[in-house]
């Protein structure tokens, strides 16, 4: 261990704020695009159920109103 | 090979796969970047002449590097899409191209805060610096062309055109600090020689290295899903799956 104390890890003997906003901003970047990641695939997966949904209802409108014409 | 070539460029057989990786490169990436990361901020030694500055060094160091190779990656996609036609070079490329992007966006970002207390300045017009920025608009150029076309066959060969024309930026990437004056270093670590750095450096710098190449993986595998899903959706496969979702 480089550090003796908390705040001494946190000053990083003046360096800190250079140090820790580094790792920070790479920190958000990598979270941002996980999350992004994550969206993408719900938002596909959402919308693809929805369709077919829609398409096996259409599907079994169509039936009953065949079978009700004839 | 040539039966493996085939494989891959089945997306059904790709899915499946990427599936199987995705948790694994996601626990490694976990495991080596955290312990990377606290080695390199809390036990490496300080640097005789940086001090504590060069921390930053252990994701700088790993994000620059992947954000050329990425790019790399993506031109060789883009040369097997051309010439084999093959779809799923195309998904490749749509998946690396962010994360490329955030990557050298971080190593940009991580070098201007390095430079500031080493150099005296956050930026500055040199040849490493500008051509590494010219990476990142590289990388953006790819993702708005992407949304700008909407036939998926010319937005495939436009993407692959730019990725190939880009790609003779990375040498000068590369060698920049060697050709040039610069106020970047040039590489402290070789291939082919000893690192001049001491192994309480190195060793926790390697594992961030391969933690960050983990990562990428686990990004780019989780977006070449959702991209093959979207593409695939009118198979039965694909319905099928997503309605056991």
């Amino acid at each position: 261990m480089q550090f003796d104390s908390l705040q001494s890890l946190i000053a990083m003997n003046g360096y800190g704020a250079y140090v820790w906003s580094s790792y920070l901003v790479f920190l958000v970047v990598i979270a941002a695009l996980v999350l992004g990641t994550r969206l993408q695939y719900r938002r596909i997966v959402l919308d693809q159920q929805r369709l077919a949904r829609i398409e096996t209802r259409k599907a079994s409108e169509r039936k009953t109103q065949n079978e009700s014409g004839s | 090979m040539w039966q493996w070539f085939h494989k891959l460029g089945s997306p059904k057989w790709f899915f499946g796969i990427a599936g199987r990786l995705i948790p694994w490169l996601g626990f490694g990436a976990l495991m080596l970047l955290g312990v990377g990361i606290v080695w390199g901020l809390l036990f490496a030694p300080a640097d005789y002449q940086q001090g504590d500055s060069y921390r930053i060094i252990f994701i700088h160091v790993p994000s620059a590097y992947l954000g050329q190779s990425l790019y790399v990656a993506m031109a060789l996609a883009g040369a097997v899409g051309l010439i084999w036609r093959m779809k799923m070079a195309d998904t490749f490329i749509a998946a690396t191209a962010p994360v490329g992007a955030a990557l050298t966006f971080v190593a940009l970002f991580t070098g201007a805060v390095w430079g500031k207390p080493t150099w005296g300045t956050w930026w500055i017009w040199d040849a490493r610096l500008t051509s590494m920025l010219l990476l990142f608009f590289l990388y953006l150029g790819v993702m708005a062309l992407r949304r700008a076309l909407e036939d998926p066959e010319n937005r495939a060969r436009a993407s692959a055109i730019l990725t190939l024309v880009g790609v003779v930026n990375i040498p000068i990437i590369k060698f920049s600090v060697e050709w040039w004056n610069t106020l970047h270093q040039p590489a402290s670590i070789r291939m082919t020689e000893a690192p001049a750095m001491p192994a309480s450096m190195w060793v926790p710098l390697l594992i961030c290295a391969i933690g960050f190449h983990l990562l990428a993986g686990w990004l780019i595998l989780m977006r070449m899903r959702n991209e093959i899903l979207h593409r695939e959706r009118r198979a039965r496969w694909v319905r099928n799956w997503v309605l056991s979702q």
